[in-house]
């Protein structure tokens, strides 16, 4: 069973997101925070991580993406960013220079996301 | 939240100077202007929460910079002045401000003034946040409908692809199963033609009706376990012949049994039934009129009608108007009277 991680600062989208992929091939872990994230990336050792780049009040996803590609354990780790495609966090260039493996812009098409995952890591 | 930041704008030093010790001393930020065009400046380069603005000064009044920061910015602005009988709080207000006060300036007016215009600044921000939210992911929700649409329309073309492969399946393994016979392809075909019209014309749902289309071509497929001396043999069958091949109902059944799909389930019961008469005197089961299920019985009637109209080897097609007498006879005795 192939492990995901969602990063959302918005329970809404997590859920969102979760019950996109909920299938007998994932096992899905949530994180409302880029501290969380580290905290359970680094635990769990997922097979991809999704991140949201806007959350407010703490570590962003940018800042999540490279200590997460700074750990050992987590530096082969695909991450795909999800993010707000207006204001000041829509930066590709910025997410991939971060390690980002992809970018997709909220609102995002979920059959892309599925296929992008599934090519991923099966 | 962070320290909210103020803006001073007043030409008199010394009242500027005051507010805004004021209002460092409660903790505020605050920067100061000497007049409007300095606080339009500051406002372009600086994100402020409240600007507190004088209404008479030299230059652009108090009222023309409420003008302009709404064009530059979203803060919030309290307008003063000491000039009580030619400003009241209906025209300040009016003008765009979002408090208005009298000099002198009194600090605990001041402050409580402040402090009602930044936490309504603070409610209306987190609403705007809200909403924002509320947008974003009711945006992202119409990407999931417009995707979810996608994959119903993709499903039911695979779907309908896939039925007809499966039909088409059925069609090809009954024409094996009859290679052999004297049944051809065009006699499965209008058999299953002629029973689609007699279900159709006894008001039979739509569902049940294709059911008929697609299993009606399987009521002979038990003749693939018949021996081909019996089958192929050129003339008439003895006694104990017809026994063996009376069997082609069962085999077919049993060939069909025990399916899960509607058509399927169809076709057996029609292979067991479809050579069964209304008076009770058919094959294998000899069952009674309404005993006999009605897909078997208006495959009888089509089945009979082909055959009499069809040419053999060893007959010629009999005419329509001879076929139907024949048929007519057969009403409640071979038949369902109502068919």
């Amino acid at each position: 069973m192939k492990k995901i991680l969602i990063v959302d600062d918005r329970q809404e989208i997590r859920e969102l997101v979760e019950m996109t992929l909920r299938s007998k091939e994932y096992q899905i872990f949530k994180a409302e925070s880029g501290e969380k994230a580290l905290v359970i990336a680094r635990a769990e050792i997922p097979d991809l991580i999704l991140m949201d780049l806007e959350m407010p009040g703490g570590m962003d996803g940018l800042e999540t993406t490279r200590a997460l590609k700074s750990y050992p354990e987590t530096k082969n780790c695909p991450i795909i960013i999800l993010t707000g495609s207006t204001g000041p966090y829509y930066n590709k260039t910025e997410g991939l220079n971060a390690g980002a493996t992809d970018y997709f812009p909220k609102p995002f098409s979920p059959l892309k996301l599925i296929k992008k995952i599934e090519a991923l890591i099966g | 939240m962070e320290k909210p930041h103020l803006l001073v704008v007043d030409d008199d030093e010394g009242s500027r100077d005051l507010c805004s010790e004021i209002l460092q001393a409660e903790g505020f930020k605050c920067s100061k202007a000497a007049d409007a065009s300095e606080a339009i400046s500051i406002l372009k380069e600086t994100e402020i929460d409240l600007v507190l603005t004088d209404i008479v000064m030299p230059g652009l009044s108090g009222l023309d910079l409420i003008k302009q920061i709404r064009e530059i910015s979203d803060s919030h602005v309290i307008a003063f002045t000491g000039y009580i009988k030619d400003y009241d709080f209906t025209m300040v207000i009016q003008n765009g401000a979002n408090d208005f006060m009298l000099k002198p300036v009194h600090g605990k007016e001041l402050l409580a003034r402040v402090k009602r215009v930044l936490r309504e600044r603070k409610f209306i921000r987190e609403r705007n946040t809200a909403y924002k939210s509320v947008e974003a992911t009711n945006r992202q929700i119409l990407k999931y409908a417009e995707d979810l649409n996608h994959s119903l329309h993709q499903l039911k073309f695979a779907v309908q692809d896939l039925q007809k492969a499966y039909l088409e399946t059925i069609h090809r393994l009954v024409i094996a199963a009859e290679f052999k016979d004297e049944d051809t392809a065009e006699h499965v075909t209008r058999m299953s033609r002629y029973c689609t019209v007699l279900a159709e014309k006894l008001g039979l749902p739509k569902g049940e009706t294709e059911n008929i289309l697609y299993a009606s071509p399987m009521h002979d497929v038990g003749k693939i376990g018949i021996p081909d001396s019996i089958l192929m043999k050129p003339g008439k069958l003895t006694v104990e012949e017809w026994i063996i091949m009376k069997r082609h109902s069962s085999i077919g059944e049993k060939i069909l049994a025990n399916s899960d799909a509607e058509v399927i389930k169809m076709g057996a019961q029609i292979a067991i039934t479809h050579h069964e008469k209304w008076n009770g005197e058919g094959y294998p089961m000899g069952l009674v009129g309404e005993k006999i299920p009605l897909c078997g019985r208006i495959t009888a009637v089509a089945d009979v009608f082909d055959a009499l109209t069809s040419e053999r080897p060893y007959k010629k097609a009999l005419p329509l108007e001879k076929t139907l007498d024949i048929m007519k006879e057969g009403r409640g005795i071979h038949f369902d009277p109502r068919i």
